[in-house]
């Protein structure tokens, strides 16, 4: 269960409908933890990931995920493990995100929907786009002009 | 799922102790530890001497020593893959001459391995009392058998990945004869699957911005 989040050295409550603000090129650090039971030492590959859903699904997005492999000491009694993960959030689209993160080949996950929201850089058509519409009107406006002189005289 | 291994007693019947070929291994109860020197059975006043560095019993006759050991030998069914829950059928076939009777029937499964004495695995063993009908000529005996349960947690973790060895043997005599009343020491009898892990309360402890 997720209670809280940090960002820089302050904690926040984590409740629901407050993601956390993200920019595109930015880094989430996913700390997880788990019990487990091994009979030898063994690597166990664990991914984490945005997501948002698709039809339903549960989308991973490739460009914000992150696939290790750590190293799990044999136990045979139940072991505490905690560890972190980091997520280098790539070019993806401004939104909302859901985070998750898993071991498949254990079929073992937790995620948590709508909890990053991400803002991406605007685009080169997002910037010159207001600038077009801008020089449109000024345009209209400059055309316009002469004729509601004339109107006026 | 129950998995069978067919094995022989050969025969059960009364010692012949004037053959040292026949001469049984004598029995030691778990955990106790003897010494080297020499032991002599209470009922025939047989002298066996024990070497304990080599943990090998020799048998005493006419001033010499007859090395004793029960012999490995292969499987005498193909290597069957276990799992925790799996019943291991052993399922025996032996002669006997004699009165109606009931023989504790014991097996184990322990390291494996094509000489020495047997290594048997912490909760690899159990024990049946199997009742024999009489015969008074020497009679196959089969349809008996003893189910061990391959057993889950530490016990089956420990030896996660080994092949096992495995024999069977009646209780309650002073040595153990191999064809009378003890199989040979099968290996490569079974293989121990080894175990998946096991996970549990995971979950997302907190994230952060860095």
């Amino acid at each position: 269960m997720i209670t809280q989040v940090a960002v820089g050295n302050v904690l926040y409550p984590l409740t629901e409908g407050q993601p956390l603000p993200i920019n595109v090129g930015e880094t989430v650090k996913v700390f997880y933890a788990f019990k487990y039971k091994l009979p030898e030492t063994t690597g166990v590959r664990i991914w984490a990931s945005l997501y948002r859903y698709t039809a339903g699904i549960l989308d991973r997005s490739a460009q914000a995920q992150t696939k290790l492999t750590i190293t799990l000491v044999k136990a045979l009694d139940w072991e505490d493990y905690a560890g972190e993960i980091d997520i280098e959030v790539g070019n993806v689209s401004s939104g909302t995100y859901g985070l998750i993160c898993e071991l498949p080949d254990y079929d073992v996950e937790h995620h948590i929907d709508d909890c990053i929201e991400v803002t991406a850089p605007p685009s080169i058509m997002d910037m010159i786009g207001p600038l077009l519409v801008m020089g449109l009107m000024v345009g209209m406006v400059a055309m316009m002009a002469p004729m509601m002189e004339e109107g006026f005289s | 799922m129950i998995k069978t291994l067919e094995v022989s007693l050969g025969q059960v019947g009364a010692l012949n102790l004037l053959d040292p070929s026949t001469i049984g291994v004598p029995v030691v109860v778990p955990g106790v530890v003897l010494a080297s020197g020499y032991y002599t059975e209470q009922t025939t006043g047989q002298l066996y001497y024990y070497d304990a560095v080599d943990d090998q019993w020799y048998y005493y006759a006419a001033g010499l020593l007859y090395p004793l050991a029960l012999s490995w030998k292969p499987s005498p069914s193909p290597k069957i893959d276990l799992v925790a829950g799996d019943t291991l059928r052993f399922n025996l076939i032996f002669k006997y001459m004699g009165p109606a009777v009931t023989r504790k029937f014991y097996i184990a499964v322990g390291n494996n391995k094509t000489s020495g004495s047997f290594a048997e695995w912490a909760d690899f063993t159990t024990t049946k009392n199997i009742p024999i009908p009489g015969y008074d000529t020497p009679t196959l005996v089969t349809g008996k058998y003893v189910d061990l349960i391959i057993p889950a947690g530490e016990a089956i973790w420990d030896h996660h990945g080994e092949d096992g060895a495995a024999y069977c043997k009646i209780l309650d005599g002073f040595t153990l004869t191999e064809g009378q009343n003890c199989t040979p020491q099968y290996y490569n009898v079974c293989h121990i699957v080894p175990a998946a892990g096991e996970f549990t309360g995971f979950g997302i402890t907190k994230f952060e911005k860095v």
